[in-house]
């Protein structure tokens, strides 16, 4: 039993991360229509940022945490300003493959920058573990599912309650009507990929004491946040928070109890299997189409 | 037949002209690779279009398709015996339907989502039968690779890269051409018009889902043709290739070369490949870490900004640029500006 | 319609003629200088010209750029000491991805545009195996793959692999398992790719051939890339292990450690691969996993001290004085030593079966490998390795040389 809510535990860690992203994703998506492939490379930048400030440059971790998050606000405006916006009208692939340029871009900016190599970077909590009937339970990871918790509860209030909120799910909803309700759009824009950007930053820098930080470190999590936003589906916002929660736990569950060389063709089949039934995701709403 | 007997003359000019290209201007061994390599990926680029550009889906997984078609057809010509050249055109026919039967079941199971839902599945897919290449040792030997002989068909050796350039065009031209009347077709125009709008499209009676099948199968047949070419030409297959780099790769390539064009297709197979090469032959800066990835990224991005229809149709940019310095020339002339 | 048809056989036509006419033209790939008794393509005077194929970008170049680091960092000390033979030697370097079919024209590149005289160096088993053919055709000595291919050692004269490929450290690791640490509930934990299938399957043969199967308790399965390694450490930790061979490169080998370290495994004994074999990986390693990286050992190929890395150390710091010092950095200037050890035997001999026959009683002992020997029909590589535990001074960690070096009879 111990050994089911060890993993359980681990689950809700990486899915709290995989919901950060997703969560990214699917906010740049319904407010300036674009699926932005190269928001894990962002992430990486980020976290090299937050490395370098705290190892190169000896600030302390706090310091270098909100140093690297005013990279990110600055990073995503920027992208947003110079290579998204002159593009709006472009079609869904074609700002696809704009962001495919980016991965090669900002990746290979990266390498160039910071050097291929790997380096370890501290976790946020680095109390000792604490045993919980037989389950090892690290504060840092409590700390992962805590934070998440708490910038969910702070997107939602602010989705939902203020006037930044209401711009940009009118956005979301329908651009063009929003534009002639007075909803300035291209700030609605700006605001999206800022906040995504930050998003990805905030998870590329926990994700790090695990996978180290290097060039690749957010492949994985890059390609699992598509998997949780398209399984929560991409027509709510906490859609994707929860799909990313569920694919952490399932992945380790599948892995423990089933295979795990196959664990990742599973998940995917039972995703597939999901939007057979759902095909627009678990809290996926049916769009209505104009003709 | 749309084409006059004119247009007809024209494009096998064009075309004799591009088979005798490298012979006359003595490309080097490893430039008729390359040029190889972009020919097999002009043959994948044009099923994807009719995929993407006529059908208007998105697929992320194609790379799978056409790993698949290299691995049948190195399986079947190795496992079968000598037939005097029929195994490879058995193996490369298969490469094609093999994948062709599979894109079937798969779009049976995923066209019926839309837009990124249906590209992460495409996504969900490709890495399913990338993982399947990594783990069936019997059929794929797994990590290891598999070698595969050149074809030698019945007698005449298309070992050099030549001869081996000359028929894999003689194929790309003759999938253009079919390309080229399914568009003009029934199917085509149905395709085209599901494109434009799926509502009014099934309103006029048009079964959206079985044309959507079609496209999705046909350029599986595409893809795996052109994996089972490249086995041929390179003769070791492995499954690491066949990932989500390659699959992002033949998007770039139709959206670069230009949606719903035959010439696009080729277009953008040659600027996906051959730029990278070009980029890290030049000196001193070729040398900087990554630097030809960085450029590659900029391409990319100047042509979707500057010339988003694709590079096929740079006479539309170029035209009325033309056109317009000419009109400010003549007015200027007239003394009236 | 009948126009199109007549136009389509005719292009048919046309094109089968180029078929058979091309053919004839590209017979012209003769081998330029390997029947001659003279000098080979790419020596000149008071120059060697040579070439590498390895990945430069991408994913991967975190191996590949380190790697032809040291290997270009070597050649840059010969030449400052004034070349073989009165000859400098000139580098050209080819990146391909890591893909097979750039690899392929890579080498077709050196060999045909280039002209070089050898190929030293190739990395990545896929573009390896890929242009092996090509090279075994045009007969021109290729030193040292970055590859662990089999093949390698069968493929023909001309070819030179030197370093143990993960199949044959596998089967040596089961020996050290057996002989060394006497272990009786032992784990091997694997990354799901072809570095960890081979070492797997390595090790599981060279059990079999000691008759100690019953020794191995499980085998479990990790991503490289994966970001949580609860699963399978829990796996692991099922058996009450008494060693874990852990068979994956530096990330996921590194997750792995603070797993452990985080689950209260930090008694076991670990056994990792000669890719981890490097200071950097501790230093990424250690941090996350203070007590489990006590019981952490290495295996290696290469005779590593401070004084005999001291001419890797210095070149680096003088030419790539930003590019990382690990095990692929050694890899890559053992390939350069390896090249030139046959190249200054063979002295002006410098045709491509003068240098084969040089390489053919080469006994080479000076470089950072212990022993390097190639004889007639025998291109193993080296086969000896040793083992090596982590020592700790000062908050840096470092291995240190456990056992001797030994091969797997």
């Amino acid at each position: 039993m111990a050994i089911f809510f060890q993993n359980i535990m681990a689950g809700l860690e990486t899915g709290s991360l995989y919901a950060l992203a997703a969560l990214g994703l699917v906010l740049i998506f319904r407010t300036s229509d674009v699926i932005n492939f190269a928001q894990g490379e962002m992430a990486m930048f980020s976290t090299f940022v937050a490395f370098t400030l705290f190892d190169g440059l000896g600030l302390s971790y706090p310091l270098a945490v909100i140093g690297a998050l005013i990279f990110a606000l600055l990073f995503g405006f920027i992208v947003e300003r110079i290579f998204i916006r002159p593009a709006s009208d472009a079609s869904l692939v074609s700002k696809m493959i704009i962001t495919l340029g980016l991965i090669m871009i900002i990746g290979g900016l990266a390498s160039a920058i910071f050097g291929i190599d790997s380096y370890y970077f501290r976790q946020a909590i680095s109390a000792d573990s604490i045993d919980a009937a037989g389950v090892v339970v690290q504060p840092n990871a409590l700390f992962i599912i805590a934070i998440t918790l708490v910038i969910m509860a702070g997107l939602f209030y602010m989705i939902n309650k203020t006037k930044v909120g209401i711009a940009i799910r009118a956005t979301a909803q329908n651009e063009k009507t929003a534009r002639l309700m007075g909803i300035p759009v291209f700030k609605v824009y700006s605001m999206s990929w800022i906040i995504a950007t930050i998003l990805g930053a905030i998870a590329g820098i926990l994700m790090a004491p695990t996978t180290n930080v290097s060039t690749t470190m957010m492949a994985e999590v890059h390609l699992k946040s598509f998997i949780a936003a398209v399984l929560g589906g991409f027509g709510s916002f906490h859609g994707p928070v929860i799909g990313g929660l569920i694919i952490g736990i399932l992945d380790n569950l599948v892995g423990m109890y089933i295979s795990l060389t196959w664990k990742t063709v599973i998940v995917y089949g039972l995703l597939i299997v999901t939007l057979i039934v759902k095909p627009t995701g678990i809290f996926g709403k049916t769009h209505r189409k104009k003709v | 037949m749309n084409l006059s007997k004119k247009q007809i003359l024209i494009y096998s000019g064009i075309i004799l002209i591009l088979a005798i290209l490298p012979f006359l201007l003595g490309f080097g061994r490893s430039t008729m690779t390359m040029i190889n390599t972009v020919v097999i990926y002009s043959i994948a680029a044009l099923g994807f279009n009719i995929l993407l550009g006529y059908a208007g889906q998105i697929s992320l997984g194609h790379a799978a398709f056409m790993g698949l078609g290299a691995y049948v057809s190195a399986y079947i010509t190795n496992t079968l015996p000598d037939m005097g050249g029929l195994e490879y055109i058995l193996g490369i026919l298969l490469a094609g339907i093999v994948p062709l039967a599979i894109g079937l079941i798969l779009g049976l199971i995923a066209l019926r989502l839309e837009g990124h839902y249906l590209a992460i599945a495409t996504l969900g897919f490709g890495v399913t039968i990338q993982q399947v290449f990594k783990e069936w040792t019997g059929f794929t030997n797994g990590f290891s690779g598999m070698n595969a002989k050149a074809i030698n068909l019945f007698g005449i050796s298309l070992r050099s890269r030549e001869s081996f350039y000359i028929f894999s065009l003689v194929i790309l031209v003759l999938l253009s051409i079919f390309s080229y009347n399914l568009i003009r077709s029934k199917i085509g125009r149905g395709l085209i018009a599901m494109r434009d709008s799926e509502h009014a499209a099934q309103a006029m009676g048009i079964s959206l889902f079985k044309y959507k099948l079609i496209a999705f199968s046909l350029s599986a047949f595409y893809a795996g043709i052109a994996g089972g070419l490249y086995i041929h030409l390179i003769r070791f297959v492995e499954p690491n290739q066949w990932g989500v780099e390659l699959s992002l790769n033949l998007l770039a390539m139709v959206v670069i070369g230009g949606l719903a064009s035959i010439l696009g297709s080729v277009l953008g197979a040659a600027f996906i490949t051959v730029i990278p090469e070009i980029l890290k032959e030049i000196p001193l800066i070729g040398e900087i870490r990554n630097f030809s990835m960085i450029l590659t990224g900029v391409a990319l991005i100047l042509v979707i900004m500057f010339i988003p229809h694709g590079l096929s149709r740079i006479t539309y940019k170029i035209k009325p640029l033309v056109k317009k310095t000419r009109r400010n020339k003549k007015l200027e002339d007239q003394e009236v500006v | 319609m009948f126009k199109r048809l007549i136009s389509l056989m005719l292009i048919l036509v046309l094109s089968i003629s180029m078929v058979a006419c091309g053919d004839g033209e590209s017979e012209d790939t003769s081998s330029e200088g390997s029947t001659e008794v003279e000098l080979a393509q790419g020596i000149t005077e008071d120059s060697i010209k040579i070439g590498t194929v390895a990945v430069q970008s991408g994913a991967l170049s975190f191996i590949g750029a380190p790697y032809v680091a040291g290997m270009e960092s070597y050649f840059k000390t010969i030449n400052e000491d004034g070349g073989v033979n009165g000859r400098k030697i000139e580098l050209i370097k080819k990146d391909d991805e890591f893909k097979p079919d750039k690899s392929v024209q890579a080498v077709e590149s050196l060999i045909f545009d280039e002209e070089v005289f050898a190929i030293v160096g190739h990395l990545g088993t896929p573009g390896v195996v890929a242009s092996q053919e090509i090279v075994k055709e045009e007969g021109i000595p290729s030193v040292y793959f970055g590859s662990g291919a089999v093949s390698l050692t069968k493929a023909g004269e001309n070819f030179f692999p030197v370093q143990p490929n993960y199949l044959y450290e596998g089967k040596l690791m089961s020996k050290f398992a057996v002989e060394e640490f006497d272990a009786k509930n032992i784990v091997i934990m694997y990354q799901n790719d072809d570095v960890g299938n081979d070492g797997l399957d390595g090790f599981k043969d060279g059990l079999k051939e000691l008759g100690e199967d019953s020794r191995l308790k499980a085998e479990v399965a990790f991503g490289g890339a994966d970001t949580d390694f609860t699963v399978p450490i829990q796996k692991a930790k099922e058996q009450e292990p008494d060693l874990i061979i852990l068979y994956g490169l530096s990330t996921g080998t590194a997750g792995i450690l603070k797993g452990m370290e985080n689950l209260g495994m930090t008694d076991v004994d670990t056994l990792t691969t000669y890719s981890n074999a490097d200071a950097s990986f501790l230093a990424v390693a250690a941090p996350g996993a203070p007590n489990a990286i006590n019981n952490l050992h290495v295996m290696g190929w290469l005779e590593v001290t401070e004084e005999s890395l001291q001419p890797l150390n210095d070149a680096m710091a003088k030419h790539f004085p930003d590019t990382p010092i690990n095990a692929y950095t050694m890899a890559g200037w053992v390939a350069g030593e390896t090249f030139v050890a046959g190249l200054e035997k063979a002295g002006d001999k410098l045709s491509w079966d003068g240098y084969i026959e040089a390489m053919n009683g080469l006994n080479y002992t000076d470089g950072l490998a212990a022993e390097i020997s190639y004889s007639e029909g025998v291109r193993e590589g080296v086969t000896q390795m040793s083992v090596s535990k982590v020592s700790e001074s000062d908050g840096t960690y470092i291995f240190e040389q456990m056992t001797d070096f030994m091969e797997f009879k």
